[in-house]
């Protein structure tokens, strides 16, 4: 069954300031199927290194069909270490945060 | 909204949400030249952008807002020069192995030639050495290719 909400706790530091660990997120899996990510877009998607693996990152420039993510924290992991992602890999959108 | 955190949190209690991983740990052994090259990508727009501020402008407030974004542009400049520094040292100590001259006689001069345009960067606002730099990454990136598509075979 298709739930179009999923729920997350963030694990980490690479999205300070902008989100804490701890914090708990709300995710919108069902808008990505109807519209492309838009830059600024903070949304969880597949890590390219380990598909089981899931991120928190930053839309950062929009491709045909890839995006570039990025992390808050300039130390952060993304597409600056591991290039563009496919936008299928993208789960969903951060719509809340509880 | 303080209802809805509350539902949440109770459902959470009972059915643990999944973790979303927002690390800054680099896993051991992987490498790319991406970040250089989007930091050196980065470094030509803004001194690109840096070059198209008006510096005639009349208005006091359009004036003050072209300086604010001349302050931004500047820093960000700084910031990613030293990002593609970082990067690319990273490669150069931690990738690039001695047994690697023999592949390319040239290599420590490269790097250091491309770890210098870096600073150049940093004190200065030129189209030239921005370009300079992103090629610099390129012909980094070409070695970095060529090991990784050895290592395969």
């Amino acid at each position: 069954m298709f739930f179009p909400i999923a729920r997350f706790v963030v694990d980490g530091k690479s999205m300070q300031p902008t989100f804490q660990e701890g914090e708990h997120l709300l995710i919108n899996k069902l808008l990505y199927k109807i519209k492309k990510p838009q830059k600024g877009d903070i949304i969880v998607l597949r890590d390219p290194r380990d598909k089981q693996r899931l991120l928190l990152k930053r839309v950062f420039e929009i491709q045909k069909d890839k995006l570039e993510v990025i992390s808050d924290n300039i130390d952060g992991n993304d597409s600056r270490t591991f290039g563009p992602v496919n936008i299928e890999s993208v789960v969903g959108k951060v719509f809340f945060r509880y | 909204m303080k209802q809805i955190s509350v539902f949440f949190r109770l459902i959470d209690k009972f059915y643990p949400p999944v973790k979303v991983h927002a690390h800054c740990d680099v896993p051991c052994g992987l490498y790319d030249t991406a970040a250089a090259k989007m930091a050196a990508s980065t470094v030509v727009k803004m001194v690109e952008k840096i070059n198209a501020l008006p510096d005639d402008e009349k208005d006091p407030q359009k004036m003050l807002e072209a300086r604010n974004s001349f302050v931004r542009m500047v820093i960000t400049k700084e910031q990613h020069a030293e990002i593609c520094k970082r990067e690319l040292l990273i490669l150069w100590t931690d990738f690039f192995k001695s047994e690697h001259l023999e592949m390319f006689p040239q290599l420590h001069e490269t790097f250091w030639h491309a770890a210098k345009l870096c600073s150049k960067n940093k004190q200065n606002i030129s189209a030239e050495a921005a370009e300079e730099l992103q090629e610099a990454v390129v012909k980094i990136e070409e070695m970095f290719l060529a090991v990784k598509a050895k290592s395969v075979k």
